[in-house]
């Protein structure tokens, strides 16, 4: 298979999946290397420059999506039920795990100085968080930690772009 | 003089701290304590006047800045060399909570910008999963209109009204099928034992199978053993015996 071919077979691939694929998994479903299927993607990319699509990279993966541009019009089949608003308390409790998982739901609520179980609740439902595990120790706490859908969802390609500004200050 | 403020937006104590901090443009690691406490104290009682309630985390609050307040107001005792920590600023445990929750907060106001963002580019699946997702949202009243409710009550009071069964007594086990199924278990065994016979049964279906038990020895066609009281009831088919005679 030449280069040529193999881009055009990145593409289907990233076009059919249900879910981000990475480069190290579609380079060995086309006997490729990781660098190869990316510039792959980057040439995948360039050719979408005048159309509706974009490449997006989340979480490691590679998904192909509409352009921003577009919003208005595609809401007009139907109202976005995945991206429903996330409440102010919702998006704390989640970058705290974000941050700090494993983390349980004490250290969330020390943290935020509130309560916390809807908005954990709420996380768990839309499965941008899973349980870890449980925390040795009285009680034996529930650990929670962020999901694939998280980078998905957020247009995140890993936690290293989650902002670093005023961290040294409490860490 | 008062300070105006904006209700329902606080996530808590830390939350409306900050604002405090950040209206009075003061510097966090510097709180002017007294200032923050009253107005903080404002806050909750403008909560009251208006009838909200006021969740315990607030008033935990209010009492430690209270409390960091009185240290405040107190002589401070010559530091005593080694002991650094008896002597440290009472301020500090809370702001260094209070700049903790400030980074995750910036951080939730971030995540919030590449939700909205994100929430920009559709995959191919996403529409059709919304679509499909419709069938949750119907109306579960459907149809049902004032007239068929009001039918619907008035049997539902019929219902009420009328008396409730002294006995009910389930068609599930009748005595010839327990005898049938007596017989069945008995075919070819030279004897059974009657706890055997009663296996996973229920406690009609127990009286049942005893009921059907002495009705095949009134036949003659087995018979019981029991060696002590409360013990195992042999039960054995009566012919086995016939046949061992002859």
């Amino acid at each position: 298979m030449t280069l040529a071919e193999a881009r055009i077979v990145v593409e289907g691939l990233i076009f059919a999946s249900e879910r981000p694929l990475g480069a190290s998994e579609i380079a060995s479903m086309l006997e490729l290397d990781a660098p190869q299927v990316e510039s792959l993607v980057e040439e995948i990319r360039a050719s979408y420059q005048d159309g509706a699509l974009h490449v997006r990279n989340v979480g490691g993966g590679y998904q192909i999506v509409t352009k921003p541009e577009l919003a208005p019009w595609i809401e007009k089949l139907g109202r976005p039920v995945i991206n429903a608003p996330l409440t102010a308390a919702s998006t704390e409790t989640l970058a705290i795990i974000a941050y700090q998982q494993p983390v349980t739901k004490v250290e969330i609520e020390q943290v935020r100085g509130v309560r916390s179980d809807s908005a954990i609740n709420s996380l768990m439902d839309r499965e941008l968080i899973h349980e870890l595990g449980r925390k040795e120790g009285p009680g034996r706490p529930i650990l929670y930690g962020i999901t694939e859908k998280f980078f998905s969802h957020f247009g995140l390609t890993s936690l290293e772009e989650l902002p670093l500004k005023g961290i040294s200050e409490w860490k | 003089m008062g300070y105006r403020i904006e209700l329902d937006v606080y996530q808590g104590p830390f939350d409306l701290l900050l604002d405090l901090i950040a209206h009075n443009k003061v510097d966090l690691w510097d709180i002017p304590i007294a200032t923050i406490t009253e107005q903080y104290l404002e806050y909750l009682y403008s909560l009251q006047e208006q009838d909200l309630a006021i969740t315990g985390e607030f008033l935990v609050m209010a009492a430690t800045l209270i409390r960091i307040k009185s240290r405040l107001l107190l002589p401070q005792e010559p530091p005593e060399t080694e002991d650094e920590d008896e002597h440290q600023d009472p301020r500090i445990e809370l702001v260094e909570q209070l700049v903790r929750y400030k980074f995750f907060k910036e951080v939730s106001t971030f995540l919030a910008g590449r939700y909205a963002e994100a929430a920009r580019h559709f995959t191919r699946g996403q529409r059709m999963e919304s679509l499909d997702l419709t069938p949750e949202y119907t109306d579960p009243i459907g149809d049902l209109t004032l007239s068929a409710l009001g039918e619907l009550y008035h049997q539902l009071l019929i219902e009420l009204e009328r008396e409730p069964p002294v006995h009910t007594i389930s068609g599930a086990v009748s005595l010839p099928e327990r005898l049938a199924l007596v017989r069945l278990q008995l075919v070819g065994q030279p004897r059974a034992t009657f706890s055997a016979l009663l296996r996973d049964s229920s406690a009609a279906e127990i009286v049942v199978t005893f009921l059907a038990v002495l009705e095949l020895v009134r036949l003659g066609e087995i018979t019981m053993v029991q060696t002590r009281s409360f013990g195992e009831i042999d039960v054995r088919p009566a012919q086995i015996e016939v046949e061992v005679r002859q």
